[in-house]
């Protein structure tokens, strides 16, 4: 075998995640939650990158492949989980009109980068799972269920503030809490971040049959 | 959690991780018949030493699809991220104790 190091968009991906990460602890700011977010979100994209590895070729691989499979499942929401971090956007008044704030524009700067990194992985998330259900004629369906999921996914670690980890630790209280959670503003709120998601998918994450047309 | 019972979950963490870099340094040294290898398999924790060598070597052979490994290959880094992600799970359901309230 020979070494080639080519940056294509998997390695960008993980440049992109350890400079970040470098940026993050080395500098003054105050959005140090976003170490913890990215590396969650930076997971799932890794774990994405498995699946076709894991996709069973017989009996005996089924186990270890439905626990990849759920694995990704259930770390995959943390992706897109990350474009509602720019809610901390306001822990700055950004009076504009009375001067420019530095300290603002930085802290700005840094959480839009890691949102921005988030959307690219999260098309390169999506992008793998195409290819992986190429072929199949459910593969729309199961996409848009597949959205459906982040979604929910979402909106549990936001206002049920539940976390990937409390998936492992508690997984019932977990569902019962989100039974009670739904509600028309959850359905509103779900629906949102789907139609957010869809369109990312439309712009972004063409297969290169669908680019071929051009 | 109890003392004992964090004693008995981290010794066990702790033992996973020592023996999947021993494995990972034995494996990346028959494959590449490499000391440097060796020492990236053995000193690189949490998974890093597998991300270098898919980044670095195996990606790039399989057109990046990891699907595509030939059979004897398929088997060895199928075990190989299962022994990962299993560490990560230990490591998360730790860290969810310490997150989890009261």
């Amino acid at each position: 075998m020979t070494t080639k190091w080519n940056l294509n968009d998997r390695n960008k991906a993980r440049v992109l995640f350890f400079s970040y990460l470098a940026v993050l602890i080395a500098t003054e700011n105050v959005y140090s939650f976003m170490l913890f977010n990215s590396f969650l979100a930076y997971a799932a994209l890794e774990i994405s990158y498995l699946l076709p590895l894991f996709r069973p070729k017989s009996k005996g691989e089924w186990p270890a492949s439905l626990l990849v499979y759920l694995l990704f499942l259930l770390m995959s929401p943390n992706v897109f989980y990350i474009v509602t971090d720019l809610i901390h956007l306001n822990f700055f008044s950004f009076r504009y009109t009375a001067g420019l704030v530095v300290r603002e524009w930085w802290n700005f700067s840094l959480l839009v980068t890691g949102v921005l990194l988030a959307i690219f992985y999260y098309v390169t998330m999506v992008r793998v799972i195409r290819n992986l259900l190429a072929g199949s004629r459910w593969s729309g369906i199961i996409l848009f269920l597949f959205v459906i999921l982040q979604s929910v996914g979402i909106f549990i670690g936001r206002f049920l503030r539940f976390h990937s980890v409390h998936l492992f630790t508690e997984p019932f209280a977990l569902l019962r809490e989100f039974l009670n959670a739904i509600t028309r503003d959850a359905l509103i709120f779900i629906s949102l971040i789907t139609v957010l998601q869809l369109l990312i998918i439309w712009i972004f994450a063409t297969t290169p049959k669908e680019n071929a047309h051009e | 959690m109890s003392d004992w019972m964090m004693f008995t979950v981290m010794t066990g963490l702790s033992v996973l991780t020592v023996a999947f870099q021993m494995y990972m340094s034995i494996s990346l040294y028959r494959l590449e018949e490499s000391a440097l290898w060796a020492l990236i398999g053995l000193l690189l924790p949490f998974g890093l030493n597998v991300l270098i060598y898919q980044a670095f070597k195996l990606e790039p052979t399989v057109r990046h699809n990891l699907g595509e490994l030939p059979a004897n290959r398929r088997k060895l880094w199928r075990r190989v991220h299962l022994l990962l992600l299993l560490q990560y799970m230990i490591l998360f359901g730790v860290i969810g104790w310490f997150l989890s309230p009261g």
